[in-house]
């Protein structure tokens, strides 16, 4: 099974943020770090994947148009994870997750309905927070619970858009793992968008570097962190390390003078 | 894996356990409201001018052939249509504020805030003082007809609104307090050129009175309600979504645009057929879903029918206290529950409780 992503083409209004964009196929069992700056098109491509909104362009999985599927039975193979934090209503944990699992099935919840999602949450190390309100949760949990609402859906594809952003190092570091060993047991299709590069160089398969909406430069973390990379996408001098463990380390050290952009949203803006 | 800041000795297992729990205790206090109701019901059939006491109640209810007449005629055609009518017309008012607030995320959207109620009060007063009917061939229905148009009118130009780009929960509100005076304003202008017999007519409306609740008109509410209940009950997965936040719910395959359009179309048809038997009655659909929010939680398979209850339930008290106030006069409902519903409201929105809305 492989996500194949071909001329992704995508506008807010009359800005255009996504210029036929095509990924190399995407593997089951595999992370893939989607990486830029800022307003690069990251969520935005995301975002097209999971059908969220109108593009130019295929999403096929399987071989199989997900578009032409639908949306319900989309969002069953593909799950997306938004950065958005679930909402503060007066729901408790447990039933936020129930909820994701029984979306388009009966009202009647079972024993096997509760083990899966007891499953879920003892997997990420939440079943102490299941009576909790969402209301009362903090950031990290929120992005946690965000996380267990993706996962119990048990998809093909799952779609993550900065899944680590509310959390501290530890669970940074957790949450990664987690979905990499989900990917490893159920032959998941995993394209996170990060915008540490630590972490992406040590969870990450592949990494996919977006810059003003266009594929700059796809491969393994070792081809594509590189200092020249960092310098032309990020405007940043840098330096990249190797570990003792073979892992690699990218340590920023300055930011380059800015360069006038010809093309993107910020030449938008600018003209504006 | 180590967790985020889990107390020592939580145990595992705990999930399934917390779920049942948390339904033994939503479903207790669906039985509680309806418990609530039943004696709300009793009371509202005991209290009146006439006097009679429960076991009189009780006696026609239980054995209508073998009352006495004169207990039977008061129970069963004056008080029962009116006491019946407080509870479905609570209950209609209840579940469309609910799920305004669920459809626009938004505490403060109810059929009364958002000016639904007012359109509807102000097309009904346009078929009474005027005659005019925007529905060709309404016949009997046309002052009902109207409620309903004016009613989705005003819907639909805030469902519009809330769609815009920019457009927060408070610019919402606030087209909707535009609205209301708006149609007042209209309404105004129509009492004052409106014949003496039209204007005691749409006086009624601005009043909110069940007093001119009948078998017939009950069965219209009765009939809707019924109608209702079961579409919002297709779909209390991605009802209870929808407060996720838009982008949680379309990761979810929740229709979002459908589903907002459909509660829409339904509230407005609630909140006008209410309207238009019954007149303005404000603050229920306002307080309603925040006492089952607040009783209940909102998972929509609790919510729902806690809302309708906790409606129900609060209108028929009020028509309870629009009785007992002065001895021999009955108070048009409106007037109480705008009264009882200010402080009550205010005690929820300034009470130190947890804030479900961001």
């Amino acid at each position: 099974m492989t996500l194949e992503v071909g001329g992704i083409t995508l506008a807010y209004g009359r800005t255009r943020v996504l210029h036929g964009i095509d990924l190399p196929p995407l593997a089951a069992g595999t992370v893939t770090a989607l990486v830029g700056p800022n307003a690069a098109g990251k969520s935005s491509l995301l975002r097209a994947i999971a059908g969220q909104m109108r593009f130019a362009g295929t999403a096929r999985l399987g071989g199989m148009d997900l578009a032409a599927l639908g949306r319900r039975l989309a969002s069953r193979r593909v799950a997306y994870l938004p950065q958005e934090l679930p909402g503060r209503a007066n729901l408790s944990v447990v039933e936020a997750i129930l909820l994701a699992a029984k979306q388009d099935e009966s009202l009647r919840v079972s024993e096997a309905d509760l083990a899966l999602v007891e499953g879920v949450l003892v997997d990420l190390g939440i079943a102490h927070l299941a009576g909790r309100g969402l209301n009362e949760l903090s950031g990290g949990q929120a992005q946690m619970v965000s996380l267990a609402q993706a996962l119990v859906r048990r998809p093909e594809v799952l779609l993550l858009d900065e899944p680590t952003s509310a959390l501290d190092l530890r669970h940074q570091l957790e949450v990664l793992a987690h979905v990499g060993r989900v990917t490893q047991a159920h032959g998941t299709i995993v394209l996170a968008a990060l915008h540490d590069l630590n972490l992406a160089a040590r969870f990450a398969d592949l990494v996919l570097v977006l810059r003003e909406g266009r594929l700059h430069s796809a491969g393994t973390p070792a081809e594509v962190l590189t200092p020249a990379m960092l310098s032309e996408v990020y405007g940043v001098e840098a330096e990249v390390f190797r570990t003792a463990d073979g892992g690699l380390v990218v340590q920023p050290l300055r930011p380059l003078p800015r360069r006038k952009p010809k093309t993107g949203p910020f030449a938008v803006e600018r003209a504006a | 894996m180590a967790v985020l800041a889990r107390p020592a000795g939580a145990a595992i297992g705990g999930p399934a356990l917390a779920y049942r729990r948390l339904v033994r205790r939503r479903r207790a206090v669906v039985a509680g409201l309806v418990a609530l109701l039943a004696a709300s019901l009793l009371l509202d059939l005991t209290s009146g001018p006439a006097g009679l006491g429960i076991g009189e109640v009780l006696a026609v209810l239980l054995d209508p052939a073998g009352a006495e007449p004169a207990a039977r005629v008061v129970i069963l055609d004056i008080r029962l249509p009116v006491a019946l009518m407080a509870i479905v017309v609570g209950a209609m008012l209840s579940v469309a504020g609910a799920e305004m607030q669920t459809i626009l995320n938004n505490p403060l959207a109810s059929p009364f805030t958002l000016g639904i109620s007012a359109a509807a009060g102000f097309g009904a007063a346009l078929a009474i003082v005027l005659g005019i009917g925007v529905l060709p061939f309404a016949g009997p229905l046309l002052v009902t007809g109207n409620a309903f148009v004016f009613a989705m009118a005003a819907a639909l130009a805030i469902f519009a609104l809330a769609r815009l780009r920019g457009a927060t929960t408070e610019t919402v509100v606030l087209l909707g307090i535009a609205l209301v005076f708006a149609f007042n304003a209209a309404l105004a202008l129509l009492q004052f050129i409106a014949t003496e017999r039209a204007l005691q007519e749409v006086v009624f409306w601005t009043l909110g009175n069940l007093g001119k609740a009948n078998w017939e008109r009950l069965a219209i509410c009765v009939v809707v309600l019924a109608a209702v209940l079961p579409v919002f009950m297709t779909d209390l997965w991605g009802l209870t979504a929808l407060r996720l936040g838009d982008a949680k719910a379309r990761s979810l395959g929740v229709p979002v645009e459908r589903l907002r359009l459909q509660a829409l179309i339904l509230v407005s048809l609630l909140a006008a057929v209410a309207v238009a038997h019954v007149g303005t009655i404000g603050f229920i659909g306002l307080v309603g879903p925040h006492i089952a929010r607040i009783l209940a939680g909102e998972d929509q398979r609790f919510f729902l029918p806690a809302s309708a209850l906790s409606g129900a339930a609060l209108l028929s008290l009020t028509s309870v206290v629009a009785k007992s106030i002065v001895p021999g006069v009955i108070f048009p409902v409106g007037i109480i529950t705008a009264l009882v519903g200010v402080p009550v409201f205010l005690a929820l929105i300034l009470g130190k409780r947890p804030q479900f809305f961001s």
